[in-house]
């Protein structure tokens, strides 16, 4: 039994209520922030939470604290009675399911790394952008999830991930690039540091590009950003049962081309994979959209509920202190195609390449309509070829449009790292490939 | 419900002129000792064998307590009658039979910070803030519209609970609802140049994003350049940067009543002063620190923030104001003889430079030969930062003027939230770019 799921054991041990769980959450994490080319701001980061759940005469309160001592715990279980409120959607809690196969989350070699080697990572992403000025990080992490319950539920999963992010500045221009996975052998910031130099010295054109229509090589990184806001706004059964999402209602619709293929799949062990979500009900594979239907959304035990229909929780609870917003997706996977970069390059013939968007922001949630600008790693595709770098500009991203009107899929899958670096350490990332698209707007 | 507690101790150390920073969530001298080496040894690391290049300017060695000021502690206040506010809010916007969906939240916190510096500082500061909003979804043909109130996810003060008594939510509510199922009936924002009215809660939102990160001096000197960004501003543009009309001045200022950056230190224990950074429109000052007060030549102001003690502190904005100029909302709409009043943000995306930015608002009112008409959807408006504010010709005055506090001001890696608060009066431009976000 690991440290973590004891805490959970004994917080719900500790407390007056009727009925408990226990999340405790685990990290311990460097990111070493450079800018200028030099370290800049090298962190180390250590915690464990504690969340408790207490039901008390029908009422259902949540506190948290980080903590772990005896008495500390025993405080939560009151604190937590103490905040119980009346609560007619509560759904009980998970019971326990017989042993599962375990999902390769976790990597003993990431979790060796000590802090000065992290620097040194950093040190080697700097160096791989030569003369470029680097800017960026490279953070490797642990993590630790337990729930447990009185139901008898006892669950508990470490994980591990590892990214490094670059920005290079050339003088003329300026480049991106990224990489992440649960393995820190996987990831080359140096590699990171070269690629993202090489976009730099690509050169900029001053033209501003005119309004319209323009047709778009996405990196992954932009369409894993896309992706992420779809899913905050439209793949959760929250705003799915308040008829906010673009789902409802249209379930069975054909929404995007039909060689969109979008799943949540927590076993995919080229993401970050994982096995049970935060209130430790097992993970479901679940389709989303199937040859550009739409099939469903993700839920948890109280959504499941909610809808009445005789449904299950599909594993996508979030994070307590996010729990409010209801399931999400965490480990997206857009199906590939068949075409290689240069060859969508080619298929786009005239237009935009994007590596990521900045300042992604919904303006039309109904439509699913977001406003972005271009960044670093925007390049005009002329005849064909990429060309020299354009400047920021203002997009209008209608994803109905944008994945409705495909022009090919990349055959290489990526894994973009979407872990939000604000609350506790929890990897989450969306794998994807390079997209063609006809329907991205300039909006001058 | 949600009841949250935390603590711990982060140390930020520079060594061989680069900043290591470690923490550790146990309260006792060795868990501080063995923090204090680990950010140390980073430290050296960082350096790499040569000198990190981080220097500091000096700075008076503040000690001193703080406490906020407040009548009623806003976690005295029992979860049941929290509960009851919310409950009642939402149950006088339900009354509108067209909303979907409603929300009422509070929210009440209590922080304490102790910093000591081996320059001397040793400052104890204790605060109290609290927090409150609703909102309301109306559908209709067009999709769904929200409305809320004083904004967005709520909007926090520092202070006692009375500031959450004053909002009046209950009574607000009906209004809100109203709203919100009016905007479902109403048609889109119409596309064009016009004369646009911002309400205080949508011109909050625009005074922080194109002013107070523009001015941050880390992301002018660019260790932001990577994720948050840069910006168009230059630290030697004081004194010669026009950033807008002659109406327009911004003042930093920690001492404003109720807000959330309240305080006579900042977290690195340099003393906070009130500054203008902006003087009838030209670029006076900037938010910065030590750090980049060494390597600008500015003067530090204290302006860095730590979102809690597992975060090493930013440059961050704090509280950033408008100043107000002279009469009424209704004074700045009676003068407009086309245009539209645009109030409480719904949207907000700015470029890397904070220049080119597009806003979205909840709900739109035609202006026409001085007063209000007509409802629009979907409202949105674009523009550059400083031809922005260079189209400033009318700033309400301080019967207008209100403090909205944000506690979601995302920066740095990992990211924290920083507290900002800004208080601004509603304020007419002339010329802005309109459209409609579901064209």
């Amino acid at each position: 039994v690991s440290e973590a799921l004891e805490i959970a054991l004994e917080a719900c041990a500790g407390t007056p209520a009727e009925a408990a769980q226990a999340i405790v959450h685990c990290e311990r994490y460097g990111l070493v922030r450079f800018a200028e080319s030099r370290p800049r701001q090298p962190t180390l980061v250590g915690d464990a939470t504690v969340t408790l759940c207490a039901v008390r005469d029908g009422r259902v309160g949540f506190a948290t604290t980080n903590r772990t001592d005896g008495p500390s715990l025993r405080a939560l279980g009151l604190r937590a009675a103490e905040a119980a409120a009346p609560d007619p959607g509560f759904a009980g809690f998970a019971a326990s399911e017989p042993a599962r196969p375990a999902v390769d989350a976790y990597d003993e070699a990431t979790a060796a790394v000590a802090p000065e080697e992290q620097v040194e990572l950093a040190w080697r992403a700097i160096a791989g952008a030569g003369d470029a000025q680097a800017a960026g990080y490279v953070s490797v992490g642990v993590s630790e999830v337990a729930v447990a319950a009185s139901s008898g539920l006892a669950v508990t999963e470490r994980m591990t991930d590892a990214a490094a992010v670059v920005t290079a500045n050339s003088g003329t221009g300026v480049g991106f690039a990224e990489t992440s996975s649960r393995r820190v052998v996987d990831v080359d910031p140096g590699r990171v540091g070269a690629v993202a130099a090489e976009q730099a010295r690509r050169g900029s054109d001053a033209r501003a590009l005119a309004p319209g229509r323009v047709r778009t090589v996405l990196g992954p990184r932009a369409v894993a950003d896309l992706l992420y806001a779809f899913s905050l706004w439209a793949l959760g059964a929250v705003p799915f049962l308040d008829g906010r999402s673009y789902f409802s209602g249209r379930i069975g619709e054909r929404i995007f081309a039909s060689a969109f293929m979008l799943t949540d799949d927590g076993s995919d062990s080229r993401g970050f994979p994982k096995s049970f979500d935060f209130e430790g009900t097992r993970k479901q594979r679940t389709p989303l959209v199937e040859e550009g239907v739409a099939r469903g959304v993700v839920w948890d035990r109280r959504t499941a509920a909610a809808a009445g229909d005789g449904r299950r929780s599909t594993g996508h609870a979030q994070r307590p202190d996010l729990r409010g917003y209801g399931p999400r997706p965490a480990n997206l996977r857009l199906d590939p195609g068949q075409a290689e970069v240069g060859e969508l390059v080619d298929l786009v013939g005239e237009g935009l390449y994007l590596t990521r968007l900045h300042y992604l922001s919904m303006i039309d949630p109904a439509g699913l309509v977001l406003t972005a600008t271009s960044r670093d790693g925007a390049f005009a595709i002329h005849r064909g070829r990429l060309g020299r770098a354009v400047p920021a500009t203002r997009l209008r991203l209608s994803l109905p449009q944008l994945f409705g009107e495909l022009i090919g899929l990349g055959s290489e899958l990526v894994l973009v790292n979407e872990s939000d670096l604000l609350g506790p350490r929890y990897p989450e990332g969306i794998l994807t490939p390079f997209v063609g698209t006809a329907a991205l707007e300039v909006a001058g | 419900v949600t009841d949250r507690e935390t603590e711990g101790i982060g140390v930020r150390v520079l060594a061989d002129g680069c900043w290591g920073f470690a923490c550790n969530r146990t309260l006792t001298p060795g868990a501080a000792r063995s923090a204090a080496a680990a950010a140390a040894a980073l430290a050296r690391a960082g350096a790499g064998g040569h000198a990190g290049g981080v220097a500091l300017a000096p700075a008076s060695a503040e000690r001193g307590s703080f406490r906020s000021v407040g009548e009623e502690d806003p976690l005295a206040v029992s979860v049941d009658e929290k509960l009851a506010l919310c409950l009642a809010a939402d149950e006088a916007m339900r009354a509108e039979a067209s909303l979907v969906a409603t929300e009422a939240l509070v929210r009440a916190q209590r922080e304490h910070r102790i910093l000591v510096s081996s320059d001397g500082a040793a400052t104890d500061v204790q605060t109290a803030e609290c927090g409150a909003g609703i909102s309301a979804v109306a559908a209709g043909d067009s999709g769904l519209q929200t409305r809320s109130y004083p904004g967005g996810e709520g909007v926090s003060w520092q202070g006692g609970w009375e500031r959450i008594r004053a909002l009046d939510l209950v009574g607000e509510a009906a209004r809100v609802a109203a709203e919100a199922a009016a905007l479902a009936l109403a048609p889109p924002c119409p596309e064009g140049e016009t004369c646009v009215v911002l309400d205080a809660a949508q011109l909050a939102v625009q005074l922080h994003e194109s002013i107070g990160h523009a001015l941050e001096l880390d992301r002018i000197l660019g260790a932001e350049a990577s994720f948050a960004g840069t910006s168009f501003v230059a630290a030697t543009d004081a004194g010669r940067l026009r950033l807008g009309s002659e109406l327009m001045e911004v003042v930093v200022d920690p001492e404003t009543e109720g807000g959330l950056a309240t305080a006579p230190w900042d977290d690195e224990g340099v003393a906070a002063r009130r500054e203008v950074l902006v003087e009838g429109g030209v670029l006076r000052g900037f938010l910065g620190s030590r750090e980049t007060a060494a390597e600008s030549g500015r003067p530090q102001m204290g302006a860095m923030q730590a979102d809690g003690w597992n975060r090493m502190p930013l440059v961050r904005i704090g509280n950033l104001h408008l100043s107000p100029g002279a009469g009424s909302l209704e004074d700045l709409v009676g003068e407009v003889d086309r245009g539209l009043l645009l109030a409480t943000n719904r949207s907000w995306s700015i470029d890397d430079r904070r220049l080119g930015f597009h806003f979205g608002a909840e709900i739109a009112w035609e202006l026409r030969k001085g007063r209000r008409g007509r409802v629009f959807r979907d409202a949105v408006y674009r523009g550059v930062t400083p031809d922005f504010w260079s189209r400033l010709e009318a700033v309400a005055g301080s019967g207008e003027w209100r403090l909205f506090g944000y506690t979601n001001c995302g920066k740095g890696q990992p990211i924290q939230r920083g507290r900002v608060s800004h208080g601004v009066a509603p304020a007419r431009f002339s010329g802005v770019q309109v459209g409609s976000a579901s064209r």
